[in-house]
């Protein structure tokens, strides 16, 4: 994993098209500003975690036992 | 009869089936199963949607994969998520009315499960789908809903019969038996 420090106001570049800006520090939270092609979908790490877990259940063979 | 563009599928999730090209759909992956591109949605038996609410969306890339997919409607009444102009725009819709929302459901859970917080929206002309993810809501990834009388047995009885062209429409051809 690639580690940068950044400071409050400082910003990175993902590639040409995403910039992603520290806005804010106070306590244990850090407000990001990130700009992005609309298409680029942005969620929570914990959210997609939980739909890739939904998925994984959701794809599982529930009647694998009676196929015969 | 000829049938330009035909794939025919040995699907080990779901049987065999055979689907024009122009019927498949196209995703970019979904969390968890990013090399999934291909799907064909296809109806289980010849029901009517309204009796039992699910269809397989299988996967062509990978042979072992297939969703259990529904309505949302059919279940939570009043289920009208809010989808960005950069869904639509992903898909090439240029209006909610062109898509389709439709929920994956985990039907090896008793009672089975919807989720409600990453629906699958479709865009049937256009050929593509996404798995689009609400950040701004609290809908469940995993509501337990009540599982038809209809659908009791689905994914582990007979023949799948391919749907195409939207869901709710008329099957193809004729079960084999």
């Amino acid at each position: 994993m690639l580690v940068l420090t950044r400071k409050v106001n400082e910003a990175l570049c993902i590639g040409d098209e995403i910039r992603v800006r520290v806005l804010e520090h106070s306590g244990k939270q850090i407000k990001l500003g990130i700009e992005a092609p609309r298409r680029v979908r942005i969620v929570r790490e914990e959210l997609y975690l939980k739909v890739v877990e939904a998925n994984r259940r959701a794809a599982e063979d529930s009647t694998q036992e009676e196929d015969s | 009869m000829s049938q330009p563009n035909r794939i025919e599928v040995d699907h080990r999730r779901v049987g065999r089936f055979a689907v024009r090209e122009s019927d498949l759909l196209h995703f970019e992956g979904l969390p968890g199963f990013p090399g999934a591109r291909r799907f064909a949605l296809l109806r289980h038996d010849e029901r009517a949607v309204s009796e039992q609410p699910f269809s397989w969306l299988a996967c062509i890339d990978d042979l072992e994969l297939a969703f259990a997919v529904t309505d949302p409607c059919f279940f939570v009444p009043g289920y009208d998520p809010p989808l960005s102009p950069s869904t639509l725009d992903a898909l090439e819709a240029k209006a909610r009315g062109d898509v389709v929302v439709l929920a994956i459901a985990n039907l090896a859970s008793d009672p089975p499960r919807l989720n409600l917080a990453a629906p699958l929206v479709i865009h049937l002309a256009a050929q593509r789908g996404v798995q689009t993810i609400l950040e701004d809501t609290a809908q469940p990834v995993a509501q337990p809903v009540e599982m038809p009388e209809a659908s009791r047995h689905f994914g582990s009885e007979a023949r799948v019969e391919l749907r195409p062209e939207s869901h709710g429409a008329q099957i193809e051809s004729k079960p084999q038996t």
